[in-house]
């Protein structure tokens, strides 16, 4: 193993780190304070997903957030499905300390477009009675799931039916130059949508308002322009997860 | 180490221009290769305006931050370049370059590398080298990396603690250093 002393200057550092993936950043964090103020910092989250958006290794994070509970254990558990393969890959565990343990019962997830980029940390909530699919683009998306358990156990209970349910969330967070927040899923479902919701989903026209406002500032990314058609593409990938998710079943 | 001074290639036409590393070796490469330093350019570009460049090759550039092993790395990325920094379309072609990537040396070859690509303004070098580090150190675990960068821990015990419960997940599936 290497021992080097030379140490080289921040601006190289960060460099390489723009290359790694949400989870090493996430451990990373603990090296030292000034690396974790590093990590969180708006100005990083921000450089890290616009270099993973134009980069080589542009596709190989982008795809859904999946979240679920599950069966057997009750423990809420999230994982990455990637566009290219709809493998559920990396599932890990919801860290309690986002779930609340107060009444309410809730927990927030912020996502980004290439990973969870930071779980916990709160900055908006929305309502959403369940779901079950996020795409989130932009640091600082927030979902607050605000999930009774009885919605949530009904929907998610189930591994096989919480892939049946996706809805638009809000877009929350804050905006940034370059950068959007917006988490959306297939807005043809809504209409299973319960009064709950309050708001939380758009309408088919919003989406498309929204999307090409995206589209607008974020043009020079094609993977964005890519979900000018997110139902379609959405409704595709949602029948073939399905399939795979049943064939996985035992 | 003998180096490149002796022009390999004598039918090529390309200007070859001279660089001095640290340790006083003489390289000489094509023309076209030592533009992609924006350093040399620059100088290049300097020496030019006060009409040194008629002299051609007889100038010798001094690269007193590099040395010679890494630069005669460099330059044989630089020979490789077109292909290397192309957009990885699916993970079978991500691992392919993912494995050219270690081709480059150690992980302290790569910090040399990226020191001098840095110093050379050589960015596609840099960018290549960037990432072939950050392939070394994704999956390893917090005292490898410390250890790595000559960074010390500057966190409460407790408060790292708390930090590595709260994201367990994150620390699991780390590599044996």
């Amino acid at each position: 193993m290497l021992t080097t002393n030379e140490e080289l200057p921040e601006d190289l550092v960060i460099q390489i780190l723009l290359w790694l993936p949400v989870m090493s950043l996430l451990r990373l964090k603990c090296v030292c304070k000034s690396w974790c103020d590093l990590i969180s910092g708006q100005n990083f989250i921000t450089k890290h997903l616009l270099h993973n958006q134009t980069t080589s290794n542009k596709n190989m994070n982008v795809g859904f957030l999946l979240l679920r509970r599950e069966k057997t254990s009750h423990n809420y558990v999230f994982s990455k499905l990637p566009y290219e393969t709809l493998e559920i890959s990396s599932t890990q565990a919801v860290p309690s300390s986002c779930l609340g343990t107060n009444k309410t019962d809730k927990f927030d997830i912020v996502g980004l477009s290439n990973g969870i980029h930071e779980v916990g940390s709160r900055t908006e909530s929305v309502k959403v009675n369940h779901k079950a699919q996020v795409m989130a683009h932009g640091p600082a998306v927030v979902l607050n799931i605000m999930n009774p358990r009885d919605t949530v156990i009904e929907q998610l209970m189930d591994e096989a039916v919480n892939l049946d349910a996706p809805e638009v969330t809000h877009i929350v967070g804050k905006r940034i130059k370059g950068v959007i927040n917006v988490s959306l899923s297939t807005p043809q479902f809504s209409g299973n949508h319960n009064t709950e919701n309050q708001g939380a989903d758009f309408s088919a026209k919003e989406f498309d308002a929204r999307i090409n406002e995206i589209d607008s500032e974020m043009g020079k990314f094609d993977h964005i322009n890519c979900m000018t058609q997110p139902s379609n593409i959405s409704q595709d990938i949602l029948g073939e997860a399905r399939e795979k998710q049943v064939l996985a079943k035992p | 180490m003998s180096n490149t001074s002796e022009n390999p290639n004598p039918s090529s036409s390309s200007a070859k221009i001279t660089l001095k590393t640290s340790d006083n070796e003489l390289f000489e490469v094509e023309e076209a290769v030592a533009m992609k330093f924006c350093t040399v350019k620059q100088y290049f570009e300097d020496e030019k305006d006060n009409d040194v460049a008629a002299r051609g090759s007889s100038t010798v550039i001094p690269l007193p931050n590099v040395h010679s092993a890494v630069l005669a790395r460099l330059i044989s990325y630089c020979k490789k370049l077109p292909q290397s920094n192309a957009v990885a379309d699916n993970h079978e072609e991500e691992e392919t370059k993912k494995k050219e990537r270690k081709q480059y040396g150690t992980p302290g070859d790569l910090v040399d590398l990226i020191s001098a690509a840095n110093y050379l303004d050589f960015k596609e070098g840099l960018e290549f080298f960037n990432q072939a580090l950050a392939d070394h150190i994704q999956n390893k675990s917090v005292e490898y990396v410390r250890k790595f960068f000559g960074i010390k821990g500057d966190f409460e015990p407790h408060e790292e603690e708390k930090y590595r419960e709260e994201y367990a997940w994150a620390f699991e599936g780390v590599d044996e250093d």
